[in-house]
C-alpha cells in the first residue's frame, strides 16, 4: 500500500507506516493506526515497533485553530 | 521523503494538505527550491524527521520552532527509542504558553531530516498536546548545526 493511501484509508488516526522506500509516496505496510494518540502511544511501546513513520492522517493544525507553543 | 540534489535542499513543507507549486530562483537549481504557498496561520512541518536511538529509529512530523530553546520529543517516541525519560537524571524547567514546567532532558544519538544528520542532540522530553497531529519540536538544540533560511515573502524553506 502507498503511503497516502494509508493516509486516505486512516484519515484522522495516526499511522505507524513501514517502509524501506524513501520518496514521497513509498511502498509499505501499515503496522499501527489508531484514532486516540494515547492509545497509540501504548500500542507502539507494547509493540515495541521501531524502523517505522509515524504521522497523522489530516491536517497537523486542525481547522479554526492557531497554534503557540 | 526528502531527496537531496544540491548543497541546498528543500527538506520542509508547511502544512500537509497546503497545496503548493514546485519552483525554482536564480540561483538555485529547480530541485533544490520549492515554493509551497504559504499563509500566515499553519506551522512550518518538518516531514519525515528520523530520530535514532540506541535500539533504533523512528520517523516523525516535527514543527519547526525557531524560538525553541530545545528540541522537543514524546514520550513514546523517546521509550521505544530506548531512552527511559523517567530515569534521566538531568531536568530542565521549560516556560510554555501554560506555566513553569520540569521536564526531562537528555541527548539522542541522531536527529536526521534528508542527509542533513546532527549527533548528541540536547531534547527534551514532552508531549504536543495531542489536538495536533505533531509529535515534537524542532528546536534550536538541532537547528545549530545546520544553515536555515525561512524566507515568507518569497515563499520558501531551506536548510543546509
Amino acid at each position: 500500500m502507498k503511503l497516502e493511501e494509508a493516509k486516505t484509508l486512516f484519515q484522522g488516526e495516526w499511522i505507524a507506516f513501514r517502509s524501506s522506500e524513501e520518496n514521497d509516496n513509498p511502498e509499505g505496510e501499515v503496522v499501527l493506526h489508531n484514532r486516540d494518540r494515547r492509545t497509540f502511544d501504548r500500542e507502539l511501546l507494547r509493540k515495541g515497533l521501531t524502523d517505522i513513520y509515524i504521522t497523522f492522517a489530516g491536517p497537523p493544525v486542525p481547522e479554526g485553530y492557531a497554534v503557540i507553543f | 521523503m526528502f531527496f537531496r540534489k544540491s548543497p541546498l535542499t528543500p527538506l520542509f513543507q508547511r502544512g500537509e494538505f497546503l497545496p503548493f507549486v514546485k519552483g525554482g530562483k536564480e540561483g538555485f537549481s529547480p530541485q533544490c527550491l520549492h515554493n509551497y504557498g504559504l499563509t500566515n496561520n499553519i506551522p512550518l512541518v518538518v516531514k519525515n524527521v528520523k530520530i535514532i536511538g540506541p535500539i533504533g529509529l523512528v520517523r516523525i512530523d516535527m514543527i519547526l520552532d525557531t524560538g525553541a530553546a530545545f528540541t522537543a520529543l514524546s514520550w513514546a517516541d523517546l521509550k521505544v527509542l530506548g531512552y527511559d525519560p523517567a530515569v534521566v537524571s538531568e531536568r530542565q524547567e521549560i516556560i510554555t504558553a501554560n506555566g513553569v514546567i520540569e521536564v526531562p532532558k537528555l541527548r539522542v544519538e541522531r536527529i536526521a531530516v534528508g542527509d542533513l544528520e546532527a549527533r548528541e542532540v540536547e531534547v527534551i522530553c514532552h508531549d504536543i498536546p495531542k489536538l495536533t497531529g505533531i509529535r515534537g519540536l524542532l528546536g534550536l538544540s538541532f537547528l545549530k548545526h545546520f544553515r536555515t533560511v525561512i524566507d515568507y515573502k518569497q515563499g520558501y524553506f531551506e536548510f543546509s
